[in-house]
């Protein structure tokens, strides 16, 4: 009897929970959607794209776009030497790729490992690695990065390095602060006294209590890197030029905006929906592994 | 005396950093970057090269540079342009930074004077029109890039309709589409806080009791409310004044706003590495002391927080 009621008095609970539970995972889907396409298309460029992205074919320039007027067979229409939109979008998605795939796992590594040791050293060392954050802080990173940009010269592998460079102090702070707060309980004390030693510590009891933070913090940094690349390009030291980056082309088409303003539109556009679609997902992980992050940014 | 205490020691740990700060970008250019055949220019002789690294001490020991560079700093000599007729680089920056100052605040106050009406209103009306016009403007400003609103709003507003310039920095007229693109960002931040700072408070006991006394309605919110709410967004304030810096960097590019950012990027792509040096040095300081009086502030904002704590 007592069963009974307390699985009447569950079955709502329950139902309510499934339907969240439901609710949860529809709010990722559309984001998870986009970010699979951006995916598809930045790795499949080469197949995806209709033409050569630096085909030039002067009597074609300024082409607009089908939803514009203009043909198919140049669905997002040309920009001032001709060349077909849509490819250098589809290409520019994989410059895009290429940056985050490289800039983030490697800005998570070091940021992690700089801010684990320097949490679990603490002392001199974990001081003088922490005060590297704080230049980080000091300076406009974007200062620094386009003077790096500038001295090392414009190319792809440039732009990573001064992405890395860029983005690992985040990591290294909130890894740091976890790590203070890890080192004095009860389970690391423990590994201690039997006699864990540092590095063991540090990857089998604090690494794994501390993955959430920086996966959160991985997937709300994808936007920025893009953004950063796409800055450092509009600027004129990120990828040389000539290459189809989504910044590279808002750069070149600000000189015939008023001729064609697809071809500043839509790179614009195709920016904001992937930055856009990271912060969705960073927002939704956040919430789902660890809200205490809510105000990281 | 803990408060100084905490002022002197914040004051001199900016300084270290700082200090850091310009040392890297000094040795940095020295070592990987080559001014002296940027200088010269492409047709330059082996003798115009010569001339170029003798007369800005260019081929004297790195060490001897670098200590140079050090004891002029401490003489207050920001060094000179490798431009032109060699124009103290701190009065060129000084002329120049008057106009940033005032596209930060123009900024800022674009920010604050739009996203805090909003976010009270999103937050009262739960759900809502306004509340969802509001979380709309906060993730795409959150997601649109600075630049390229920028060239959207010249494109729109001074090419289009030709209402305002589309650069420079002649009257008011001017700093208007600037300071939206960069305060675009800083908008979506402090919205999202208000809004959720004043939906937390509003369900507290102590707004109950505002309501019980009979205040009206407005005082309840914007006395007991919204100051309440208003303190994370002081604490992003800090970060705010680091990002609107950095972000009037590209601005300022865009509309050809006179600026220090402008200057930076000019001085950079031209290798004119002691106007850079200067130029990081007085933006690395003005945020720096911009991050000190923040820290500050929160102490008088919220008298729960002690100075030593922070």
């Amino acid at each position: 009897m007592a069963h009974d009621a307390a699985a009447t008095l569950a079955a709502p609970v329950l139902e309510r929970r499934r339907r969240r539970n439901w609710r949860r995972y529809a709010g990722l889907s559309i984001p998870a959607a986009v970010a699979l396409v951006f995916v598809v298309c930045g790795a499949f460029a080469g197949v995806l794209a209709p033409d050569d992205p630096n085909f030039i074919v002067l009597p074609d320039r300024f082409e607009p776009p089908v939803f514009a007027g203009g043909a198919w067979d140049h669905a997002f229409g040309t920009d001032d030497l001709g060349r077909d939109i849509l490819s250098r979008i589809l290409h520019g998605a994989q410059v895009s790729l290429i940056v985050v795939v490289t800039v983030v796992p490697g800005a998570a590594i070091l940021g992690t490992l700089i801010g684990l040791v320097s949490g679990w050293r603490g002392g001199l060392t974990g001081n003088l690695l922490m005060r590297l954050t704080d230049i980080q802080l000091a300076l406009p990173s974007i200062l620094f990065a386009v003077f790096l940009g500038s001295v090392l010269g414009p190319s792809l592998r440039n732009v990573i390095i001064i992405l890395l460079i860029w983005t690992w102090s985040p990591y290294a702070r909130l890894v740091r602060a976890e790590t203070i707060s890890l080192r004095e309980r009860d389970f690391v004390i423990a590994s201690r006294a039997v006699g864990g030693g540092g590095v063991w510590i540090m990857r089998k009891h604090l690494f794994p209590n501390l993955v959430n933070v920086v996966v959160v913090v991985m997937t709300l940094e994808v936007a920025i890197v893009i953004l950063a690349e796409a800055a450092l390009s509009f600027l004129g030291v990120g990828v040389p030029p000539g290459t189809p980056s989504w910044g590279a082309m808002i750069t070149e088409a600000r000189n015939y905006m008023v001729q064609a303003w697809w071809a500043i539109w839509l790179p614009g556009i195709a920016l904001m929906i992937v930055s856009f679609t990271g912060n969705l997902m960073g927002d939704w992980l956040r919430d789902a592994l660890d809200p205490r992050l809510r105000n990281l940014r | 005396m803990q408060f100084w205490h905490f002022f002197v020691v914040r004051l001199l740990q900016a300084v270290v950093v700082i200090f850091i700060v310009v040392s890297l970008v000094f040795l940095v250019s020295r070592l990987v970057g080559n001014p002296e055949q940027f200088l010269a220019g492409p047709d330059a002789t082996e003798e115009d090269l010569i001339e170029i690294e003798e007369r800005f001490g260019l081929n004297d020991p790195l060490i001897v540079q670098y200590g140079n560079f050090l004891a002029d700093l401490l003489r207050g000599d920001f060094g000179h342009s490798w431009m032109g007729g060699g124009a103290s680089a701190i009065a060129s920056i000084g002329d120049r930074a008057w106009n940033t100052f005032k596209l930060g605040i123009a900024a800022l106050a674009f920010a604050i004077v739009t996203a805090v009406p909003l976010g009270v209103a999103a937050a009262l009306r739960r759900g809502g029109l306004v509340d969802w016009l509001a979380r709309f403007l906060a993730v795409i400003g959150q997601a649109v890039p600075g630049f390229w609103l920028g060239l959207m709003l010249i494109f729109f507003f001074a090419v289009r309709l030709d209402l305002l310039p589309t650069g420079g920095a002649a009257g008011w007229q001017s700093l208007i589409l600037p300071a939206i693109s960069l305060g675009m960002l800083e908008m979506a931040a402090i919205m999202r806080l208000t809004r959720s700072g004043m939906i937390e408070v509003m369900d507290t006991d102590f707004i109950r009791t505002a309501r019980a006394k009979g205040l009206p309605e407005r005082t309840v919110i914007v006395r007991h409310g919204l100051r309440h709410a208003m303190l994370p967004v002081v604490t992003i304030l800090g970060i705010g004044m680091g990002r609107l810096i950095a972000g009037s960097v590209i601005i300022e590019v865009v509309f050809a706003w006179p600026g220090v950012g402008r200057l930076i990027i000019d001085s950079i792509v031209r290798s004119d590495y002691p106007m850079v040096q200067a130029a990081i040095i007085v933006l690395a300081a003005s945020i720096s002391l911009a991050n000190v009086l923040v820290d500050l502030s929160y102490r008088f904002i919220d008298p729960r927080i002690r100075v030593g704590s922070l």
